[in-house]
């Protein structure tokens, strides 16, 4: 299915769930529900992604009268994920303790093999294992929720600059400057590991 | 502490697990719980029909009138000490409003 189609069909749909045909909600959810997942699961801990996905959906059906019919629904519902997770991130680092978490043998054990790689593309590999992962956590997990989204979408999954502002409602130089100063700091983070 | 070049290969490994893609999948009934959900909020339409924001802006204009006649209230209680013994209410009494409630509240 094209692009332009597939757009369509959303209109189709947002028409049918505004006039009243709250059923026809559950094709959008079927349709985006894995994508939205894909979305929350890069900034949140796994086990508060059905959660949060949940809360997504349902924000997303009230304000669904005031999505514009001339946007293209899957970009609009991907602000709303990032927008929410953010939301989420905010809510963990004010309750969250300033304790010292330490990496355990199994993680320290993947620093060394990281280290010991001769090229960038060996260590770019290491990444793919669970441990990878979880140092990551830790690591974003030490940053404020501002630096770690525009880290994540800035650096992780290569948003543009001007993506990213539009997404997370900032200026561009706000992002520009979060995101020098967030690398910094987790360059700073990594090498105290 | 670790060299730039090992920072930058940490660095490089963790950014592709950001970007590894993940497979979730939801326990059992999580879409049949959000559209039992989603059908508790209504029908989108009649949800048009009706003005919940006036009804909203009305109980924020009663309840902020009521707070500041509360308020008001109060202040006039204190003033006219019906609401304190006689020891303080004589001390408070030679003060200006302003004052007494800047001693109130320790200022």
């Amino acid at each position: 299915m094209d692009r332009q189609t597939e757009e369509f069909n959303d209109k189709e749909i947002i028409n049918s769930v505004l006039a009243g045909n709250t059923n026809a909600f559950e094709d959008l959810i079927k349709k985006y529900k894995n994508y939205v997942f894909s979305i929350v699961l890069k900034h949140v801990p796994k086990a508060e992604v059905e959660e949060i996905s949940h809360e997504i959906f349902l924000s997303t059906y009230n304000s669904l009268k005031n999505f514009r019919q001339t946007g293209n629904f899957k970009n609009w519902l991907a602000k709303i994920a990032v927008r929410r997770a953010y939301d989420y991130l905010r809510k963990k680092y004010l309750r969250q303790k300033n304790t010292l978490t330490l990496i355990d043998v199994k993680q320290e054990q993947w620093l060394e093999s990281v280290i010991a790689q001769q090229s960038i593309t060996q260590a770019q590999e290491a990444g793919k294992k669970e441990e990878a992962r979880e140092i990551l956590n830790l690591v974003l997990a030490k940053l404020k929720p501002k630096e770690r989204m525009i880290l994540e979408l800035n650096f992780i999954e290569e948003l543009s600059i001007k993506k990213t502002a539009k997404i997370l409602n900032l200026t561009e130089i706000n992002v520009k400057v979060t995101s020098f100063r967030a690398r910094k700091k987790l360059q700073k983070i990594i090498g105290q590991l | 502490m670790k060299t730039p070049d090992q920072i930058k290969k940490i660095e490089t490994a963790l950014k592709k697990a950001g970007q590894e893609e993940k497979i979730f999948t939801p326990k059992g009934d999580w879409q049949q719980n959000l559209m039992r959900e989603i059908r508790k909020t209504g029908s989108l339409k009649k949800l048009k029909q009706e003005k919940p924001g006036l009804e909203n802006l009305a109980w924020r204009l009663g309840l902020s009138t009521f707070a500041c006649s509360f308020f008001f209230c109060l202040l006039y209680l204190f003033n006219n000490g019906y609401l304190l013994e006689n020891e303080i209410q004589n001390m408070l009494l030679t003060d200006t409003t302003g004052t007494v409630i800047f001693n109130l509240f320790g200022i």
